[in-house]
């Protein structure tokens, strides 16, 4: 028997990808070997450049971004058969049993290794966001019953106003609202959509200084007194490993407009846009399910814009309603008061050590099955 | 409604030669060869042209079948 548990991310979303690290990290702190798989990485060469250009074209349009949500696609026309069964023929080898799946997309491939691999299977379905997010949601419209024979983990409970679990992100306390730097991150996700760089000039004349997130050098401007800008590098792809065979955190570095920029590797998550996050008095982005994780694991309230698409808005309310969070529009009606943040800040201070550690869990059960087998 | 929907598809493609060779019958994705970030530029082109609001619960990917199946899909959401 394996007990690998392979965890399953996508690169559609750096929000799909980045927790399935923290996942396999955690894991293997636990002494759980743990390996990554990125869904891009069964696509063909055509698919994955489709998936490059919608990205482009989604960070220069917040409503192309919204309208792709609105037609439903079948996954399984981009899947290259042969990259499929090549990472069979490795799973079956390594008798692989234990996945968590992080995206909707998988679930078709692992269907069909279910049916082939001749060993029981046991896969978590984790969802990151408080609602069905495209992948799922595409999937669920192809097979209403989907879920059957997998286990379904929801980090939120919406309806009763509640976080089930949450995803550690590193061995960094959350810091106190008073040890914090006062600036304010501003992003728009792993994929710079959304409506944030519409934000910069009221923020600053507020008076905040600002770490922003840009998404190539070209929306970078003049220097402006307070004003950093940050960036993942542009031309790294989530399904590209690096020389030691590993999936890595995006390559990240404060950027200027200027000169060329150097983008070193990002070898723990507080080394990339996390560890100017975890320092910031609160982050105004889009309320993605990566947005969430941060948030929670930093201490770091959110400011919350626009959502992309019905599950964002559904993570965007649980927020408010948890304290966590206040909506963009709110407050800029107070000011953009800091006490506002310092109340935001306490709830999530007062909260450490709530939810239980997703990672923690699935270890503690593996375990506990493991003494029984 | 059909012969805009063409011109519509002809104009995301950048090719006027469409005009002459889709018809009632093109399959949109097949015949007219639009790939899924066309399909978006398209779709937000039709809600402006016909001032409606495509949505991920009533519409299909079979909608994308023929170019009158698109059509009256589109028509019945004007009649709302």
């Amino acid at each position: 028997m394996n007990n690998t548990v392979t965890v399953l991310c996508s690169g559609f979303g750096l929000g799909f990808y980045v927790p399935g690290l923290l996942i396999a990290r955690r894991l293997k702190a636990l002494g759980i070997k743990a390996e990554i798989e990125v869904f891009e990485t069964l696509m063909s060469d055509s698919k994955k450049k489709l998936t490059d250009d919608s990205r482009k074209a989604y960070q220069k349009n917040f409503a192309v971004a919204l309208t792709s949500q609105k037609i439903p696609a079948d996954i399984r026309s981009s899947l290259d058969s042969s990259a499929v069964e090549g990472l069979f023929q490795q799973w079956r080898q390594e008798e692989r049993q234990h996945f968590i799946v992080l995206s909707g997309h998988w679930v078709h491939v692992m269907d069909r290794y279910r049916e082939t691999a001749g060993l029981p299977m046991y896969a978590d379905l984790l969802y990151i966001d408080a609602d069905l997010s495209p992948s799922w949601k595409n999937l669920r419209r192809l097979n209403p019953g989907y879920a059957e024979g997998y286990h379904e983990v929801s980090m939120y409970d919406p309806e009763k106003r509640e976080i089930l679990c949450s995803i550690d992100a590193g061995p960094l306390e959350a810091l106190p609202a008073t040890a914090r730097n006062g600036r304010l991150v501003v992003h728009g996700g792993g994929w710079g959509i959304g409506t944030f760089r519409e934000k910069f000039d009221a923020l600053e004349s507020a008076g905040y200084e600002l770490d922003i997130a840009a998404y190539s050098t070209e929306e970078i401007g003049e220097a402006i007194h307070g004003r950093r800008y940050y960036m993942n590098d542009p031309e790294w792809p989530t399904w590209l490993r690096d020389s030691s065979g590993q999936y890595t955190f995006p390559p990240f570095a404060e950027v200027t407009g200027n000169q060329a920029n150097h983008f070193p590797p990002c070898r723990h998550y507080q080394e990339g846009m996390y560890g100017v996050i975890r320092q910031a008095s609160a982050v105004i982005s889009k309320p993605g399910g990566g947005a969430l994780i941060d948030s929670l694991a930093s201490g770091t309230p959110l400011v919350l814009l626009d959502p992309f698409g019905p599950h964002e808005k559904i993570n965007s309310d649980l927020w408010v309603e948890l304290g966590y969070g206040i909506r963009y529009g709110e407050w800029a009606g107070t000011g953009f008061d800091r006490e506002e943040l310092l109340k935001l800040s306490d709830n999530l201070q007062a909260a450490r050590g709530r939810y239980p550690d997703y990672a923690a869990s699935y270890a503690e059960q593996l375990s506990a099955a493991e003494g029984r087998s | 409604m059909q012969q805009k929907v063409i011109e519509i598809i002809a104009e995301i493609k950048e090719e006027p030669g469409l005009l002459q060779t889709l018809n009632g019958a093109s399959d949109l994705t097949l015949d007219a060869a639009l790939d899924s970030l066309q399909i978006i530029n398209f779709i937000l082109r039709i809600e402006d042209e016909f001032d409606i609001e495509v949505d991920f619960d009533t519409f299909d990917l079979e909608h994308l079948k023929s170019v009158d199946r698109f059509s009256a899909y589109v028509a019945g959401l004007t009649v709302r």
